[in-house]
């Protein structure tokens, strides 16, 4: 436990140290590519390192909220969520780059189906899902976001019908910093923490996120995101599940 | 407009002073607290940009002092503390704004031009403004102008302003880019022809 304590401190001191050097290398760049042309090949090169320093800063505020996490008190505030409400948000921002990846989505959601969670904690897991999505489904596939209530909790189900996950590694890819070593040439960028972190705010919003194998045994992934449900009766909130159970 | 910017880590300095300069804002300089404060209490500055960890006295110290002395003088912080105590503190002791690190130049100006035009507007006086024909409404001292008729904001820099005016005050005649290069940019600076693309 004090190991892992030093372990957080540790990360957020050197997350910290890394930010000025950064400001540096972000306010330089900036300033370059003011001088150069557009177009030119210089402009294309610093223009790429532009979106890699965007990629190193979104690594570090991950690093920093998985740390974070570990010294526990992330302060969730659970609320009831109407499901197709908050999908269809979360989808709103991934519409492009599911659209440049070739990817077909498709629905299949009630619209009365309601969870009880905190907002931006659904928001980041559905967000981590369909990026997934984007950078392992694979080019002209489909993906597919499902959700129903099981009698006992909401499950949401993200397929995608690229090369899936076997079931060996199925465990292992929550894992922090776990990449599959037979995708890392694919030019996909990532921290290998979302998942992670995906998982950790399912479990403390008491619900649950695994991998598994396509529902119609399909190729593919399937990721299932269980959360408490609330029950709806004609429109109006009658009891949350864990209250009514 | 002359903005004070305070922070040790020389190269980050050096970088911030030409962003500010290329968008035709002055610049004053300080390597740490001290410095700082009395540079604030020697030059008239428009805004000051700290950095919060620096030797000698922090941002957070220097931010009190200059409060005391001067209540309405825009601060923003530039800071490497990121949690959400250190913005609070920040914003407790009168900042304006606080500006995460990493940031690039266009979210520092961003954040300045929105800093000072908040700050113009709070000012009693009606802010002056100018006319270019029946299309632009100018306020010079808030960094913007307003689209006639329809509304509509543009933002400008100290230097899109001076352009401005240069060119209004010769109306109807055609101005070389020597005399815009001399009067906007100043004679000792070094024409970079890309600004004129």
């Amino acid at each position: 436990l004090i190991l892992a304590e030093q372990r957080v401190s540790f990360v957020n001191r050197v997350s910290h140290e890394l930010r000025t050097p950064m400001t540096n290398i972000m306010l330089n760049l900036d300033l370059a590519l003011d001088s150069v042309e557009a177009n030119t090949m210089a402009s294309q090169r610093l223009n790429l390192v532009h979106e890699e320093i965007g990629r190193l800063r979104r690594l570090l505020e991950n690093v920093l909220t998985f740390s974070r996490r570990g010294q526990k008190d992330v302060g969730l505030s659970m609320r009831a969520l109407g499901v197709a409400e908050e999908v269809g948000k979360v989808l709103e921002l991934h519409r492009g780059g599911l659209r440049d990846q070739g990817i077909e989505f498709q629905l299949e959601l009630s619209d009365e189906l309601v969870v009880r969670a905190d907002q931006d904690g659904f928001a980041q897991i559905l967000g981590n899902l369909f990026s997934n999505v984007e950078k392992y489904g694979g080019s002209d596939s489909e993906m597919i976001v499902r959700a129903f209530d099981d009698g006992e909790q909401v499950v949401i189900q993200v397929e995608d019908s690229g090369a899936g996950v076997s079931s060996g590694s199925r465990e292992k890819i929550f894992r922090p910093f776990t990449r599959l070593s037979d995708r890392t040439n694919e030019g996909v960028s990532g921290s290998g923490l979302g998942l992670a972190i995906a998982r950790d705010l399912a479990t403390e919003m008491e619900g649950s996120l695994v991998c598994r194998a396509r529902v119609d045994g399909e190729p593919g992934a399937c990721f299932e995101l269980r959360l408490p449900r609330v029950v709806v009766e004609s429109g109006k909130l009658v009891s949350f599940h864990s209250q009514a159970s | 407009m002359k903005i004070l910017v305070a922070e040790d880590d020389v190269r980050t300095l050096e970088a911030i002073n030409v962003c500010l300069e290329s968008e035709g804002f002055e610049t004053v300089l300080a390597g740490d607290g001290e410095e700082a404060l009395e540079k604030f209490r020697s030059e008239s500055v428009d805004l000051l940009c700290l950095d919060i960890m620096m030797p000698k006295m922090d941002g957070y110290e220097l931010c009190r002092k200059v409060r005391s002395e001067d209540e309405e003088v825009p601060v923003i912080f530039l800071s490497a503390k990121n949690e959400e105590i250190d913005v609070v503190v920040g914003l407790e002791l009168g900042a304006d704004d606080f500006v995460r690190k990493p940031f690039g130049k266009h979210e520092l100006l961003a954040r300045i031009r929105s800093v000072l035009r908040r700050s113009a507007s709070v000012q009693k006086s009606a802010p002056q403004s100018f006319q270019i024909r029946d299309e632009l409404l100018v306020f010079p001292s808030q960094l913007r102008a307003e689209r006639l008729p329809g509304g509509g904001e543009v933002s400008l820099s100290p230097r899109d302003i001076a352009i401005i005016e240069v060119l209004m005050s010769r109306i109807d005649e055609a101005v070389s880019r020597d005399v815009l290069l001399d009067e906007c940019w100043g004679s000792s600076y070094f024409p970079e022809s890309y600004y004129f693309y």
